[in-house]
């Protein structure tokens, strides 16, 4: 029996086809301006809101003081913030017609951070007992301050912090992000990346890769996205939109391996029992 | 390597992978003052916790008790 459940494959595939369909919805020139900015909003805010929803049953599933919870509950926080944060940004620009920036949709977005790096730091320093985590917290470290140097002189300094059109909110909150992405996400999801890879093909590494592929997807887009939203060529709907849906559903996919590996075992145990 | 061993890195194996599955079994024998050849059945508690110390905050419980209960099987 395959220790990967209908529900993840299914969910993968889903979340593949759903990016796909909205990309191709919005991109095609099948929906006018207006239609295709609403599937483009709500598509995203949806796909977001479920991933949350799947990381969330995750973490619940797992009994109270368990670790695995401790884990994957901030995690599954962290990914319902941006959920909430894309319908709140969905209501400025689908209903009002507005796009502020920044705007209340970004006290959300910016909140994501921190559970993300609380969740991943904390499972990855679990595994302290059965391998090195020392060297990959200094590799994933040093390289969390060569990127942070490298999108501050290569993007913030430049382009960003010296624009003399821009606010001092708007600097500041767009200095924020690539950031964060970098310190909070990026690093904490190359420091359980390389925690796990030296349990090659165990399973327990599993959904670790995949939050970790998220996270990197994540920190990947919202830079690009500083830098095309300084530069005015972003439009809804864009491939950074579908970095964005990509990095949520393979976190999805992840907390879904989570359980994937106890619940089999779970029912085994049941069986046994009896 | 005696049964016991391979019962303990097979259990361990599909979920830590081959190298820390073989570590955690000579941290638990060398716990003991032991060798891994010489882990055997009457060693079993102390594999058990030593199993559990280890995984504990990794692995899921039902994870944890499906590895003792395999490896209980050959204990017993």
């Amino acid at each position: 029996m395959s220790v990967v459940s209908t529900r993840t494959r299914v969910l993968a595939a889903t979340a593949f086809a759903a990016i796909a369909a909205i990309w191709a919805l919005v991109n095609t020139g099948v929906l006018a301006e207006d239609p295709a900015l609403v599937v483009s909003d709500v598509g995203s805010a949806t796909v977001i809101t479920i991933a949350g929803i799947v990381v969330l049953r995750t973490a619940l599933a797992f009994r109270p003081g368990e670790p695995m919870r401790r884990y994957w509950l901030p995690i599954a926080i962290g990914v319902l913030c941006t959920g909430i944060g894309d319908w709140v940004w969905m209501y400025y620009e689908v209903i009002r017609g507005l796009e502020p920036y920044p705007s209340l949709a970004d006290v959300f977005y910016v909140a994501q951070y921190p559970f993300y790096a609380f969740g991943l730091i904390s499972a990855a320093l679990a595994y302290k007992a059965l391998v090195d985590v020392k060297r990959p917290m200094v590799l994933a470290s040093a390289l969390a301050l060569l990127a942070s140097l490298g999108v501050t002189l290569g993007l913030l300094l430049p382009y960003i912090i010296s624009d003399p059109e821009e606010t001092l909110a708007v600097k500041v909150l767009s200095s924020l992000y690539p950031l964060a992405d970098i310190v909070l996400a990026a690093a904490p999801a190359v420091f359980i990346a390389l925690v796990v890879s030296r349990l090659g093909g165990g399973r327990l590494a599993w959904p670790w890769r995949a939050v970790a592929v998220g996270l990197l997807l994540l920190a990947g887009a919202d830079t690009w996205f500083s830098w095309s939203d300084w530069a005015g060529s972003y439009s809804a709907g864009s491939l950074i939109d579908v970095m964005w849906m990509g990095a949520f559903g393979a976190i999805a996919v992840g907390a879904s391996l989570g359980r994937d590996i106890a619940m089999p075992v779970a029912a085994e145990a049941t069986r046994r029992a009896a | 390597m005696s049964v016991m061993v391979d019962t303990i890195v097979s259990s361990l194996e599909p979920y830590v992978g081959r190298m820390v599955a073989d570590t955690c079994v000579r941290a638990t024998a060398l716990s003991l003052g032991k060798t891994a050849d010489d882990l055997g059945a009457g060693d079993f508690s102390a594999v058990e916790a030593s199993v559990r110390r280890l995984l504990a905050p990794v692995a899921p419980a039902a994870v944890i008790e499906s590895v003792l209960a395999q490896i209980g099987e050959v204990a017993a």
